[in-house]
């Protein structure tokens, strides 16, 4: 049984728009103002050398699939070789390599998903998607990356749900600059 | 100057309304030493109305026999930021008026460090106006989904240091930030 394992960079204020930067957000790029230092940099990299497949909403997808094909490395070949798999009703003939676009239910194509793997399914970034998982109780773990900034606008990680949703807090770290790990399991 | 410390109980998502739904987790005596150190170092204590009259309640029939931080509540000056409130009826309090600025700085500088809680509307105002020194966040292993944040939409942007964090057996997770001139 996989595992649906969600982890974000975000603002003290939640947002998690553009972190990386490139996307045309005003504050694109703010997770760059702060030096993860090398454990924040090994936080990132173990959870996708340890992960199974990928899954993300359509947005995050057309980022990373227009940024990641040309890169080279352990970890970008990670990246362009693990399956990816897209929620999205309108996604056709995707073009990285090894992607499947899921198109029906959410809750049945996850549920699908858990059962066929074994290992975690990764979702960065994708905030619908994010949040579509948080309201249906299917996130697993989750793995926040806390910069100490307020942005005051941006996607937030969080909308609203139908009730609260507990979690078990089972590693917290200070990494780099003031940067904050937490990893959070569902209780 | 003193220093603004401002000191909240948050969801993950960042919630901070009456805190009820953290008393499931227990109250770490951890959790107790960190608060209590914030507290040592303030000379007073600043509120807006709705917390002190949600306070008042609570704490001024305590004493520390029932909880260690009773003294603390009860004996120090507590300052209220009230358009409204004229006579409190907690000993040792001072309603200071509307929100002003100007008045909350001299504050500052008159009494020294002030020690806030709760108080979403003050605290919001102060952050907007640059009062507030530091942010004792004890962050809760769980999303509340729906309430008031501490950062609403349209907070001003800033940037933070961390100056301390500590996790504690109950998972609640403390956060200490100050904020960057």
């Amino acid at each position: 049984m996989g595992r649906v394992v969600v982890t974000e960079f975000v603002s003290l204020d939640g947002v998690m728009e553009d972190p990386g930067g490139g996307e045309d957000f005003e504050h694109g790029g703010w997770s760059f103002a702060f030096d993860r230092g090398a454990d924040g940099n090994e936080f990132k990299t173990g959870e996708t050398m340890d992960a199974d497949a990928m899954l993300l909403g359509r947005v995050t997808y057309e980022g990373f699939a227009a940024a990641w094909p040309g890169r080279e490395g352990e970890f970008a070949d990670k990246f362009n070789t693990m399956p990816k798999y897209v929620v999205s009703s309108t996604l056709e003939n995707p073009g990285w390599t090894n992607t499947t676009v899921l198109s029906g239910d959410l809750v049945e194509e996850v549920t699908g998903l858990k059962e066929r793997h074994d290992g975690d399914l990764i979702v960065h970034g994708s905030a619908a998607l994010a949040q579509a998982l948080l309201e249906h109780d299917l996130v697993d773990e989750l793995r926040l990356m806390v910069f100490p900034v307020v942005l005051g606008k941006g996607k937030s990680l969080w909308a609203s749900t139908s009730d609260k949703k507990t979690f078990k807090l089972t590693d917290a770290q200070t990494v780099g600059e003031g940067v904050q790990t937490l990893v959070l399991e569902k209780r | 100057m003193g220093a603004m410390h401002v000191h909240e109980f948050m969801s993950l998502d960042g919630v901070i309304d009456a805190p009820v739904w953290t008393f499931e987790y227990g109250f770490d005596p951890k959790m107790g030493e960190a608060i209590g150190a914030v507290t040592g170092r303030s000379n007073g204590i600043l509120l807006g109305r709705a917390t002190f009259e949600m306070f008042e309640p609570s704490w001024s029939t305590r004493t520390v026999e029932d909880d260690p931080g009773a003294p603390f509540f009860n004996d120090t000056t507590k300052y209220v930021v009230s358009s409204t409130l004229t006579d409190p009826t907690w000993r040792n309090s001072e309603v200071i008026g509307p929100y002003d600025a100007d008045r909350i700085r001299g504050l500052k500088d008159a009494v020294g460090d002030l020690y806030v809680s709760g108080s979403i509307t003050l605290v919001r105002a102060m952050l907007a106006d640059g009062l507030v020194d530091e942010l004792h966040l004890c962050v809760y292993p769980l999303t509340r989904g729906a309430g008031p944040r501490l950062f609403p939409e349209d907070a001003a942007p800033s940037k933070f240091s961390l100056a301390g964090s500590e996790s504690y057996d109950n998972g609640v997770l403390y956060l200490n930030y100050r904020t960057q001139a």
